[in-house]
């Protein structure tokens, strides 16, 4: 693994915003972690890069303690952030110049092929670029070096749709050549590039597992019966936000499996006249799984 | 790394490091045309004030300098970027060095030698300058910068701890112990140096802390905690002030053979010439005459090397009753003062002009009226601890009545002039050193040798640098020589008419050594010291027992 958090707990103040948080990234994987605003992945993010201490729990980052993240590890992460402050007062060719000596791996022409995609203005201040501007000259700066992990905490975070792709061009380019671990809201921006997926409620982890097996047990189910659909009284395991509309039930299964639902519909639901079962996008995912944690 | 990040500094910041180093250079200019020519008052108050806009300004540009990379917070890029911290603050550091201090120092130097100071003098003093203000200003604005995250929150905390612990200090002033008098007169420079040298400490491991730990919160407490701590280095007691000193010496204590003895005349007040022999008699106004009273102990100085000045810092006085009971002890010139904060002390002052020896049959020793009212019949074993300093003369000097500006040995760099008035002569000097402790001046027809009245003042301070350079690297005085008295009814022979031909005689005194003496009376009885003017107004009022108010 080449980030291993367990039993994280981190405060600000009184408030508590990791009650005990652990997940693990697998090397080479591109890791989305997910949840509702003030669940603490930004917290996440910042405790294993350093920036804040855990007061429990340890955080690993490339084998190393983040605690004691050295120049030497931090020179093999690259750190991408919608509130990153940078240089205000350098250019942007300045600031990638005042970047390359830091980095040993620093490609010069990928540098250069990276503003060239990013249409940077190498003589523009940082401090008077836009922020989608900002963001793009954030990933600049992280890319040039090849990390072996790429942070990014909310890098959509207000983005036109035209830097957005320009950003996930660059991602989606550069993604397989590094581990990378992402926050963001913008799960159908994520989705085609993640490979594995942490859901954050409440400064925990609820539940981690590749993009495969959430997608593969994640179905949108409607059937059709030949009397007037009624909710069951007593749900199957996995079947969430469950309606009824004329003879046609409609719920969310998180726990899909083509057997189990048709054992599942034949002890409960006799009558049925077509099931009609459809993948579900991870942003549908995500919602059903939030409002049903908020729920309990 | 160091050298990257300091350019990439330099970068961001030499327009601001710019705008200092010009403060710096017109403030050099301001007070070079104060020191040649007559100005008005008006610009002699911009360049008291001028220099602290300059002192904001370094002040300024030191905490922005660390706000490049601010180290509170979880935002800034640099937290996530390979940079070595150790290169970081030594890369802060350079800059401080390179175009804070650096160019301050070489303005400073100008400054001085363009004046006509040595070079060697103006090294001297732009380097101490340089040292004191990295102490007094930039350290403690490195750490101000390594608490805060931007110039307004800098300027926010930095007023908070600057009232705090200006409330702190008028609290303890008032209050016991650090009401009683600590280091006075001379030796004041030492709590200071002390106090300067406790917050570079704390500045540097602050600051050290900081780029390596970054824990802000934990950083304010201990920051906090111990400024206040410094607090009482300012009132550092007297004896380690004093051994300082001694250390100092130029001259070592055992080569001094003065001597300090039981006098055989007793109550004959006799004044010296050139330097007046004055005790606290003539000095305690009227609201601390009712808080104490001045004894006059028989005492005898002997062996006081020739051309020279002894000057009782301090004396400590210990009353022991029978049985070896302590009664009182105390500090015997100085004095509670009872209308406002903190001590008044009352320098002594024995002159041996040309001698060699010089007989003082009286010397005074002030105690609280209650002890003394308590005590004054008991029989008691006094002990009462000099602790002295002697001033060696150095050669006189003859100056004219309108120079220009010259080198005046032991002064500086002298001008003469009338003032405007047409009334008195002034004497302006600057100088790379501290100013002589003490001086003696005297207006004179050189034909006729008839002279006004000498005019001595003594300064007291002994330290070895120029205490608080805030302005400039050099110190400036004035010395005044009227052709009449106070009152302006005597005319002094030198007066108007006279006084193109008449010059200036000058002589210094330099401190030459610092020593203790100690003096004990076996058996005494303090109402037999008690002074005459004092026993005069007992008896008007009719009671040996009370004390005239």
């Amino acid at each position: 693994m080449i980030v291993q958090l367990e039993h994280l707990h981190c405060s600000y103040g009184r408030t508590e915003a990791l009650r005990g948080l652990s997940l693990a990234v697998p090397e080479g994987s591109t890791y989305a972690l997910i949840g509702a605003n003030g669940a603490g992945k930004t917290t996440t993010l910042k405790v294993l890069m350093n920036m804040l201490v855990p007061s429990h729990g340890t955080a690993t980052v490339l084998g190393v303690d983040s605690r004691r993240l050295a120049p030497r590890e931090l020179a093999q992460i690259g750190y991408v952030s919608e509130n990153q402050v940078l240089p205000g007062g350098l250019r942007v060719g300045e600031f990638l110049k005042f970047l390359r000596p830091f980095y040993g791996s620093w490609d010069i022409e990928l540098e250069r092929s990276i503003l060239q995609r990013l249409a940077l203005p190498t003589e523009q201040r940082i401090r008077d670029l836009s922020h989608g501007m900002r963001l793009k000259m954030a990933l600049a700066g992280a890319l040039p070096f090849r990390p072996r992990l790429l942070v990014l905490d909310e890098p959509f975070s207000g983005l036109d749709p035209l830097v957005r792709d320009e950003f996930m061009d660059q991602l989606l380019h550069h993604a397989g050549e590094m581990t990378i671990l992402i926050s963001s809201h913008e799960l159908a921006e994520i989705e085609n590039v993640t490979t594995h997926v942490g859901f954050i409620q409440a400064g925990k982890v609820l539940f981690e597992e590749s993009m495969e097996e959430l997608t593969g047990r994640s179905r949108a189910v409607r059937i059709t019966l030949r009397r007037a659909a009624v909710q069951p009284a007593q749900l199957p395991p996995g079947w969430m936000q469950v309606s009824a509309d004329g003879n046609v039930l409609s719920f969310i299964h998180t726990r899909f499996s083509a057997d189990s639902l048709a054992a599942q519909i034949d002890s409960i639901l006799p009558g049925v006249t077509h099931v009609d079962v459809q993948p579900l996008p991870l942003r549908a995912i995500f919602t059903t799984l939030a409002r049903a944690a908020r729920e309990r | 790394m160091v050298w990257h990040l300091f350019k990439k500094d330099v970068r961001l910041l030499w327009p601001f490091a710019l705008i200092v180093v010009a403060g710096q250079a017109v403030n050099g200019a301001l007070h070079f045309v104060r020191d040649h020519f007559v100005t008005s008052l008006p610009f002699g108050y911009v360049t008291i004030l001028y220099p602290m806009v300059v002192l904001m300004g370094m002040a300024s540009l030191a905490v922005t300098l660390v706000h490049q990379d601010p180290l509170p917070g979880t935002a800034h890029d640099w937290l996530v970027r390979p940079v070595p911290r150790r290169d970081l603050l030594l890369a802060k550091l350079l800059f401080v060095i390179l175009l804070i201090h650096l160019p301050m120092l070489l303005l400073d130097f100008s400054e001085a030698t363009f004046i006509g100071t040595p070079a060697r003098e103006a090294l001297f003093a732009a380097s101490t300058r340089s040292v004191f203000l990295f102490c007094a200003i930039t350290a403690p604005a490195l750490m101000l910068g390594a608490v805060t995250a931007s110039l307004a929150e800098a300027i926010l905390v930095g007023a908070v701890v600057a009232l705090g612990l200006a409330a702190v200090i008028l609290v303890l002033s008032a209050s016991p112990p650090y009401s009683s008098p600590r280091s006075p007169m001379g030796l004041g420079w030492v709590p200071t140096a002390v106090t300067h040298a406790g917050l570079l400490l704390v500045s540097a491991a602050i600051v050290v802390f900081q780029y390596f730990r970054r824990r802000t919160r934990t950083a304010r407490t201990v920051a906090a905690i111990a400024l206040l701590a410094l607090v009482p280095l300012s009132y550092l007691p007297f004896a380690p002030s004093f051994a300082v000193q001694q250390w100092l010496s130029p001259t070592a204590t055992e080569q001094v053979r003065i001597d300090v003895g039981l006098a055989q005349e007793t109550r004959t007040r006799t004044p010296a010439t050139g330097a007046d022999a004055a005790g606290p008699g003539d000095r305690l106004s009227s609201p601390l005459q009712r808080s104490a009273i001045q004894l006059q102990l028989p005492v005898r100085i002997g062996q006081m090397p020739r051309d020279s000045i002894l000057f009782v810092d301090r004396i400590n006085v210990r009353l022991i009753g029978p049985g070896d009971r302590l009664r009182y002890q105390g500090v015997g010139n100085c004095i509670r003062n009872l209308y406002s904060t903190g001590t008044a002390c009352f320098p002594s002052e024995y002159a041996s002009v040309a001698t060699g020896t010089y007989a003082i049959p009286v010397q005074t020793l002030i105690l609280p009226k209650q002890v003394y009212t308590e005590l004054k019949f008991e029989p008691l074993r006094v002990e009462v601890d000099y602790f002295l300093t002697l001033f060696t003369g150095r050669p006189q000097v003859s100056l004219g009545t309108s120079e220009r500006l010259r080198p005046v040995a032991g002064m500086g760099l002298c001008r003469t002039g009338i003032d405007e008035d047409g009334d008195a002569v002034n004497l302006n000097c600057v100088s790379a050193r501290t100013p002589p402790a003490c001086m003696t001046i005297v207006l004179e027809d050189p034909r006729t040798h008839v002279h006004n009245p000498p005019l001595h003042q003594c300064g007291f301070d002994y330290s070895p640098v120029i205490r608080g350079p805030f302005e400039d690297p050099l110190v400036r005085f004035r010395i005044t020589l009227p052709f009449s008295d106070l009152s302006h009814l005597i005319r002094f022979p030198i007066d108007a008419p006279q006084i193109q031909d008449a010059r200036l005689l000058l002589k210094t005194y330099a401190p030459a050594a610092h020593l203790r003496r100690q003096l004990i009376f076996p058996a005494a009885r303090l109402s037999d010291w008690e002074a005459p003017w004092a026993k005069a107004k007992e008896a008007t009022a009719g009671s040996p027992y009370r004390l005239a108010n």
